[in-house]
């Protein structure tokens, strides 16, 4: 058989498939559609990439399920058997979970990318709406990823998720007992949420990538935006009609190099991840008698936490249970709230400065909830050290203070010299803060978030803890003094720098 | 919508259009419709009652032994854990849950919820200088269960007790919230 | 494609070897469950060296690798002071059983790793580590003698030198046991000397070290500035 008759043959069969299953137009209507030559931008890949990202997780997330069991007694085993014994289970694990952080973060830059370019506006409003719900059905995914790891901060996670729920209010108690399955955390808690994780939320968001697929077919991607290019409700569709005219180019193979291209680069990424940092956990086994444990969130929540550590506690619920909707409301119906006009980010300067904002906060607020100063460092008190010009030179008196400082917990939330918990002021120089008795009266009385400890804490341990703390001064700073006794004129320069702390003793 | 499209084209059959307001045809559509949605409703409502089972059933406390009052010394506070009452086999460790028992003296107890009242983190108890203190945002309450410093709306919850026999009591069985806090302390606000 | 054909690269290297990988969770990383940590400087940096320093660090009470303190002290007794505490010098308990949070196998893992610290052969001479008091009279013309260098004739203190030792507060934290204890051992770390270099070729006796801490524990008064006699304490 010769080459050509061989084409000939291939031909022939292509055309009796393509008669009964129209795949050249299924082709044309698809990947073949045209695109504006100015959108095959490397600005546009992010949307594939997303979903390339979702695709790695489907594949993952069913091999995973063939050894993962969602119950509350075995969840945690079958974790340390992938984990160390199951062939590879380890990198189908890290895969998993290397796969949702670029996932979430991928998609972060997408829609970034879209509010930039303005492409949320006429006629593609359904494209944003439908991708609005895709982002909440993603981070659902990320949270409720979390859970399927059933280790310790799985578990208080969910206590945590239960709290927030409790705070709805009329319905709160039902709202708790649905969530979790039952009056409290157990295995029907598990299970509900393997059932969002796996069915529920995948399958959602198979539906709406088509509809949000199908939007781009029948709509057309965005054009890269022009200044001074104004969307026009009359004109627009006829103007990009024009465009694809004059200078469209079919999607396959035009475009598509640019976002095979990204998708290696994604899959190098994951896969650099996955070889250098390995899987997430399991950390403790979700056995909640065991106490000892610092319940943390994973990285793409760590802003929540972050959020409901500093709000006051007045707002708190408002921030927790009405804002979400409102901003997501907001965001859902952007395109109406703003639907013609520049499209280009270089004549949008709200544009550009709310996301500046928005990411501005979202970074800082995931730092802190990385380093969460609040937090009670519970190993301090009998963990930190002190060190050595803190002790040296001290009266026995002054040393039984800092033994009090350590046995009564102080360190848990007072550093010294940056070593002990954060939550409180470091007291590396607290005597040139306060004069001794307004350190009596802030360690008996309390305030400012901090417990009084007038009842726990006898006379002598006052005096010595007292002794101790006033001599916690730099060399060559005086200690602070009460400046309604007249004193020995001190340095001009030192003075000023305590006026302000040695009011209100008295 | 491919009814519509139909409705235009020519029928095959010796049924001429009437000017009558329902015709045959419309209401076989209309009783297609009807059927399936009885048929529907019939499946749909047992699923959604499934599904909403736990959000409108009520979980009252039940009394739950906490051991002999002999385990917990006089002054102390000490941490104590129950079984689920409403447990199932496959609950695994979930099913045991950890509380702090404060025995005042004799037969005078306090019981408290494990979970902070700012969002359900285990607080831990510091026996020297008598506080609870949250892992979490740093919430802290004294050794009666009040608020004492952060951002919890409340002091700890706590648990109704009795003493029958030498055995502590508690009722108990399931994870406080603000919605069902077990005793009736007032917010902070 | 050199990424992709790298990938694979990678991807079978994984699945052939069992090489080093980064990433790859190693059984010994595994964090224990609290209750199950078996390495002693894990447990000695969390439960002790906030107190009692590490070794390089100092705390404001007697160093754990203190050899004479290690030579006087019973391993036994040692054990039952992490197990029980001594509430008296404001020590709290580390046993689970009375409510800290330490096994008693914990317990023997940090006691028995601070014994390996100890000098071998021991300071000789070392005077016992508990006995009862002694004579105050005596205990005055001792404290002259061996500390009054440093922490004044009256105990008072010295400025730039020591500081009181006679301080109600101070001698209110701290038991006669304390008292005799660092009488014995100082405090090396922070330059006061043990019994045998406070007066260089005279060792203090252990009668004189009961004197000395019943003439301390003379000072002790009650929080009003009453006198207390020793039995009260």
């Amino acid at each position: 058989m010769n080459g050509k008759a061989l084409i000939q043959a291939l031909n022939g069969v292509y055309e009796w498939v393509d008669k009964r299953l129209h795949v050249t137009d299924l082709f044309n209507h698809t990947a073949g559609h045209p695109i504006p030559k100015s959108s095959a931008s490397w600005f546009y890949v992010f949307g594939s990439a997303t979903l390339l990202c979702f695709m790695i997780q489907l594949l993952t997330g069913c091999l995973l399920a063939l050894v993962y069991v969602p119950s509350a007694a075995e969840a945690y085993t079958t974790l340390e058997y992938l984990t160390f014994r199951q062939e590879l289970g380890w990198f189908l694990r890290a895969t998993h979970y290397w796969g949702s952080n670029f996932m979430v973060g991928i998609m972060l830059i997408h829609v970034t990318q879209v509010f930039l370019f303005g492409a949320y506006k006429y006629p593609r409003e359904i494209t944003w709406m439908s991708g609005v719900v895709l982002m909440l059905l993603t981070l659902g995914l990320a949270f409720t990823g979390q859970v399927m790891r059933f280790d310790e901060d799985a578990y208080w996670g969910l206590g945590i998720g239960a709290a927030i729920a409790g705070r709805s209010p009329m319905i709160g108690q039902q709202v708790v007992n649905f969530m979790l399955g039952g009056p409290i955390i157990a295995s029907e808690t598990l299970s509900r949420f393997f059932t969002l994780h796996v069915f529920v939320l995948p399958g959602s968001v198979l539906a709406l990538v088509a509809l949000h697929l199908r939007m781009v077919l029948t709509k057309g991607i965005n054009e890269y935006p022009k200044p001074g290019q104004i969307v026009r409700k009359e004109t627009y569709d006829k103007e990009y009609a024009t465009i694809i005219k004059k200078e469209g180019i079919p999607f396959f193979p035009h475009g598509i190099w640019k976002d095979l291209v990204a998708a290696s680069i994604v899959i190098g990424g994951i896969l650099f991840c996955v070889l250098m940092f390995g899987p997430k956990g399991p950390l403790g086994e979700p056995n909640p008698t065991q106490i000892d444990t610092v319940p943390r969130p994973d990285f793409f929540f760590l802003w929540i936490f972050a959020i409901a550590a500093l709000m006051p506690d007045y707002m708190e619920t408002f921030m927790l249970l009405v804002a979400p909707p409102i901003i997501i409301g907001l965001l859902f119906i952007l395109p109406f709230i703003n639907n013609t006009g520049e499209k280009s980010w270089r004549r949008r300067p709200i544009a550009v400065l709310s996301v500046i904002l928005i990411y501005l906060a979202l970074g800082l607020l995931t730092y802190l909830g990385q380093t969460s100063p609040w937090s009670p460092d519970m190993k301090a008190w009998s963990g930190a050290e002190t060190p050595r010009e803190f002790v040296e030179g001290r009266s026995p008196l002054e040393l039984q203070g800092l033994a009090v400082l350590q046995n009564k917990q102080c360190r848990n939330c007072h550093a010294i010299d940056g070593i002990g918990g954060h939550r409180g002021p470091d007291l590396a120089d607290v005597g040139t803060r306060l004069t001794k008795d307004q350190l009596v009266r802030q360690i008996i009385q309390g305030g400012g978030n901090m417990p009084a400890y007038g009842k726990n804490l006898s006379p002598y341990e006052t005096d010595a803890l007292v002794a101790y703390m006033v001599s916690l001064h730099p060399k060559g700073e005086l200690p602070a003094r009460d400046s309604t006794i007249p004193a020995t004129p001190a340095p001009l320069s030192v003075q000023e720098g305590e006026q302000h702390e040695a009011v209100g003793a008295h | 919508m491919t009814t519509e499209t139909n409705n235009d084209k020519p029928c095959g059959c010796d049924h001429t259009p009437e000017p009558k307001k329902t015709s045959r045809r419309d209401f076989l559509l209309l009783l297609g419709f009807g059927l399936n949605a009885i048929a529907g409703a019939m499946i749909g409502i047992p699923l959604i009652g499934y599904l909403l089972s736990t959000f409108f059933k009520s979980y009252p406390l039940q009394w739950i032994s906490l051991g002999p009052v002999s385990k917990f010394p006089e002054g102390a506070t000490r941490l104590a854990s129950y079984l689920n009452p409403d447990h199932r086999e496959w609950d695994g460790q979930t099913a045991e849950i950890p509380c702090w028992v404060r025995r005042i003296q004799e037969n005078d107890f306090q019981v408290f919820a494990i979970n902070c009242t700012h969002l359900g983190c285990p607080v831990r108890w510091f026996e020297e200088s008598k506080l609870f203190m949250c892992p979490c945002h740093g919430g802290a309450f004294y050794e009666n269960g009040d608020h004492a410093a952060g951002p919890p709306p409340r002091g700890l919850y706590e648990y109704p007790f009795k003493v029958e026999n030498n055995e502590l009591f508690i009722q108990g069985g399931i994870l406080p919230t603000l919605a069902n806090p077990m005793d009736d302390k007032k917010p902070r606000h | 494609m050199k990424i992709a054909a790298l990938s694979l690269a990678c991807l079978s290297a994984i699945a052939l070897s069992g090489c080093d990988i980064p990433g790859r969770p190693k059984k010994e990383d595994r964090r224990p469950e609290p209750h199950h940590v078996t390495d002693f400087k894990t447990l000695y940096s969390q439960n002790c060296a906030g107190c009692h320093g590490n070794g390089q660090s100092v705390g404001p009470v007697i160093a754990m690798n203190d050899p004479l303190y290690l030579s006087i002290l019973p391993k036994e007794q040692m054990r039952q002071i992490v197990t029980n505490g001594r509430a008296e010098n404001g020590m709290p308990a580390f046993a689970l059983s009375n409510g800290g949070s330490l096994t008693n196998e914990q317990i023997g893992i940090i006691v028995d790793n601070i014994y390996a610290w100890a000098k071998n052969p021991p300071p000789t001479n070392a005077p016992a580590y508990s006995a009862p008091l002694g004579d105050v009279a005596r205990g005055a013309a001792v404290f002259a003698a061996n500390c009054a260098s440093c922490h004044g004739a009256d105990g008072q203190g010295l400025k730039d030198k020591a500081g009181s030792v006679v301080n109600p507060a101070y001698l209110g934290l701290v038991s006669d046991q304390y008292l005799r204890t660092i009488t014995i051992a100082g405090r090396n770390d922070l330059g006061c000397p043990d019994f045998a270099s406070r007066v260089p070729g005279k060792a203090m006796t252990s009668e004189e070290i009961s004197d000395v801490v019943a003439w301390l524990a003379s000072h002790r008064e009650n929080e009003f500035g009453q006198k207390l006699a020793p039995a009260q304490q």
